[in-house]
């Protein structure tokens, strides 16, 4: 087992990681940016390198740097984290001919599932559906009705030259498939100066779901069951848990074979993440394969008791895994909420500044993972993620109950946050059934805003009473060396943002 | 005093008064006591008779009140205000007025004093570009700047303190 691990990361994420090794008795190494020489992760660490300037280019993603580092500290493995090198096939590469162990899959497999067209090549030689359709552009149109046909309707007719819904049609019958293609035919190329349109199954209230596997170098390959992503906003996932109030166990089965398959297919090594669609009639197709720890890990754990991470070392560290797949059982309900720095009353804008305040919620089955604290500064470096709270209950609505509970009692001050976004969520009466999909967020998008800024008259009172209360406060003691004090956080602030 | 307090397009009318430590507010044939305690800076613990609130004071933007976690655009007017709204005045403007702040997030491209400069209402402080557009903004009250909390070139924040004059 490794003595000392290097975690080329910054956040939650690099948090997270170093946990799980100093409870395996490993020691941490962090590396920082500027903007990072207090950050938690720092903080945390038992050493800590300067790798460069705050952007990311000058140091997160400086490879040669973070190599040099993990040379002169003499760490034995290189812990990506997500996001920055984690699918770096060079950076993979490198690490290995530095003699250095990088705790992730085979540059190989990064370079298989990296690439959407490589990937979709790999799993057409499997038994694992992907989602049909024409390869090549239309050029024939009766060739392209009969595979219309094929597919079954409805299918979808999209831009091979761009994306963002221009020159898409749903087809439904093929009666209207010439007339339609002519159609998207037309708009592509007003769009894109490209009129080539293809054909691609179109799926019913698609689900986004995703199987957990883990793969060691023994030949070992089990999956960790499902995770529901389906709510999203600009493509990106809010909130996850697991299980899926939408597959049932037979299905399960099916997608998590499918899944360890996708996983022998590229040899892949380690912990990683198979993403598929379903549509309404369950019917799944493979979307990507994400090789690396995902965000949403945590999920996973708490209701299958596994150390994500502790499974990382170890398969890193040439031990078989310390699980079989009939060891693997799912307990109760997780629900996973990511809050990011972002205003989502406004369109989910980026937001800086100091966090004023902090309190951040506790109790039975409540999980926190972040990297944040009274007086930290969100910069516009980085990431907007603050933290993932993670509730854990008996069933599902227990969990949800748990969820509502924690979102009311987490308070972040100083910045907008999406905490009552999530809190929107957890109690919209469609997500609480379960019967979502991927459309959720379009679908009941204004009544989220509206569940967000609902107040009543007492709510109202309380705040014209506080706004009352505070500018009287600040009248009174505007000849004090209180009010310079008071006033000082936001020229502080300001000044900040002009150095760093 | 009487206020009306609108917020999230919601409207309500209340009498504030203070008694002791404590605020009275009176609405609707209701009285209500009102008592607020810092627990951080603009963080405070309310309670309204016995009804326990965590109450956030956004720092940058005055109008911004968050109520148990909820954000509120709220604003205050006094009868002094409700008198000049009638008057067809901006009330909103004369609450701010001194401290000038970015409205939006851009580029402050240009500023026009220097502290200890002499300025009139209406006079040209600073150009903000944001989207590609440049603001200009202008002096709500006459007076002398204090100080200046950013350079030409430099990127601001929504909220980010620009020039105080007094």
């Amino acid at each position: 087992m490794f003595k000392k691990i290097l975690i080329a990361n910054r956040g939650e994420i690099a948090l997270r990681v170093m946990r799980t090794c100093r409870e395996m008795g490993i020691e941490v190494v962090a590396v920082f940016s500027e903007a990072d020489r207090t950050a938690p992760h720092v903080l945390f660490a038992d050493e800590a390198y300067h790798i460069g300037s705050a952007p990311s280019t000058e140091s997160y993603l400086n490879y040669k740097k973070i190599l040099e580092v993990a040379r002169e500290s003499g760490a034995e493995a290189i812990h990506p984290g997500y996001g920055f090198l984690s699918e770096n096939t060079d950076f993979a590469s490198e690490v290995s001919r530095a003699g250095i162990v990088f705790i992730g899959p085979p540059a190989s497999a990064i370079k298989i599932m990296g690439d959407k067209t490589m990937a979709r090549q790999t799993m057409l030689k499997t038994q694992v559906p992907v989602v049909p359709g024409t390869e090549e552009p239309i050029a024939d149109i009766s060739k392209a009705l009969k595979v219309a046909e094929e597919i079954g309707f409805p299918v979808l007719i999209k831009a091979a030259g761009g994306g963002g819904g221009k020159g898409m049609r749903i087809v439904n019958s093929s009666d209207e498939f010439e007339d339609a293609v002519g159609k998207a035919e037309r708009e592509s190329q007003s769009a894109f100066g490209d009129g080539r349109v293809y054909v691609e199954k179109y799926l019913e209230e698609p689900h986004h779901i995703e199987f957990q596997i883990l793969a060691d170098t023994h030949g070992n390959i089990i999956h960790l069951n499902e995770r529901e992503c389906s709510i999203q906003r600009r493509y990106q996932k809010v909130i996850e848990e697991s299980p899926s109030p939408f597959i049932d166990d037979d299905l399960r089965s099916k997608m998590g074979q499918a899944a360890v398959e996708t996983a022998e297919s590229c040899k892949y090594i380690g912990a990683g993440t198979v993403e598929f669609l379903v549509d309404k009639h369950r019917n799944f197709y493979f979307l990507e394969m994400n090789t690396r720890l995902q965000v949403e890990h945590p999920v996973t754990e708490m209701v299958t008791g596994i150390d994500l991470v502790a499974e990382q070392i170890r398969i890193a560290s040439d031990q078989p895994l310390s699980i079989k797949q009939s060891d693997i059982s799912s307990t109760g309900h997780a629900i996973e909420c990511r809050i990011y720095a972002e205003d989502a009353a406004n369109d989910f804008a980026p937001s800086t500044g100091e966090i004023v305040m902090l309190q951040i919620p506790d109790g039975a089955g409540t999980r926190f993972d972040g990297a944040i604290r009274q007086g930290i500064e969100i910069t516009p470096y980085y990431d907007p993620m603050l933290g993932k709270l993670i509730c854990w209950a008996k069933d599902r609505d227990s969990a949800l109950n748990r969820s509502e509970r924690a979102l009311r009692e987490f308070y972040i001050g100083g910045i907008e946050t999406t905490i009552q976004f999530c809190r929107s969520v957890v109690r919209h009466p469609v997500f609480r059934d379960g019967t979502y999909d991927t459309h959720f967020y379009t679908n009941f998008r204004e009544e989220l805003h509206a569940d967000l800024a609902a107040s009543t008259d007492e709510v109202l009172l309380v705040a014209g009473g506080s706004l009352f209360h505070h500018q009287n406060q600040i009248k009174h003691s505007s000849n004090s060396s209180d009010s310079t004090k008071k006033t000082r956080s936001n020229w502080v602030s300001a000044q900040l943002g002009r150095n760093v | 005093m009487k206020f009306e307090i609108n917020g999230n397009k919601q409207s309500l009318e209340a009498n504030f008064t203070i008694d002791a430590n404590e605020l009275v507010i009176k609405t609707g044939g209701n009285e209500l006591r009102f008592e607020a305690i810092q627990v951080q800076p603009g963080v405070y613990s309310v309670l309204m008779n016995n009804r326990s609130f965590v109450v956030g004071v956004c720092p940058s933007e005055v109008n911004r009140v968050n109520v148990n976690g909820t954000p509120i655009n709220l604003e205050l007017l006094d009868a002094v205000h409700l008198h000049l709204r009638e008057l067809g005045w901006d009330a909103l403007k004369e609450v701010k007025a001194g401290l000038i702040s970015a409205q939006i997030p851009g580029l402050v491209t240009k500023i026009f004093h220097a502290p200890g400069d002499a300025v009139k209402e209406g006079d040209p402080l600073f150009l903000i570009e944001a989207m590609k557009m440049e603001n200009e903004i202008k002096s709500p009250v006459s007076g002398t700047v204090k100080r200046i909390g950013v350079t030409e070139g430099q990127t601001v924040e929504k909220g980010t303190n620009i020039i105080e004059i007094v």
